[in-house]
């Protein structure tokens, strides 16, 4: 495995370390898919209506039926 | 808290919870009016609903402590003291 050379002048002398390996992300990604073309993002704005009773809006987090949406995310990872 | 007390208390929160959406909503759509008039309605409930609540239960807030004989605020149990 590659390592980045430890800098001997942070590192006691008496450390063993050689380094800290070299990870996929420390070198730049040149390839296409890093790079596209530039878009415009559009979010439409969101229109009063559907508003939950109070306590459903409550218990669900949000008082409008349009934003209560399923979300799957968990750990900062997709399941 | 007995049942009584812990729903007047989520009637409270439901309620509160509510406005605490619309402002967000309105944040963005300041000249929407239905909303705007949606927020009244659900402003004075709340007015009504914690005038009800600390009639009945004591301040919520100690800002609301009313002029009486003794300081009222001490005398529901403190948060820590779990059941009334």
């Amino acid at each position: 495995m590659d390592i980045y050379q430890a800098d001997l002048t942070i590192v006691p002398k008496d450390c063993e370390i050689q380094g800290i390996p070299k990870l996929p992300c420390d070198e730049p990604d040149t390839s296409e898919l890093s790079m596209p073309a530039l878009g415009m993002a559009y979010v439409p704005a969101q229109r009063f209506r559907e508003l939950y009773d109070l306590s459903t809006g409550f218990r669900t987090g949000t008082i409008f039926k349009e934003l209560d949406l399923p979300f799957y995310g968990i750990g900062g990872t997709l399941l | 808290m007995s049942d009584n007390k812990c729903d007047a208390m989520k009637n409270l929160l439901e309620v509160s919870f509510a406005l605490d959406d619309l402002r967000l909503f309105l944040d963005t759509h300041p000249y929407e009016k239905e909303a705007i008039s949606c927020y009244q309605l659900y402003k004075d409930q709340r007015n009504k609903v914690l005038e009800e609540y600390e009639q009945t239960f004591g301040p919520i807030l100690s800002y609301n402590v009313n002029d009486e004989n003794q300081w009222t605020w001490v005398e529901s149990p403190w948060p820590w003291e779990g059941e009334v």
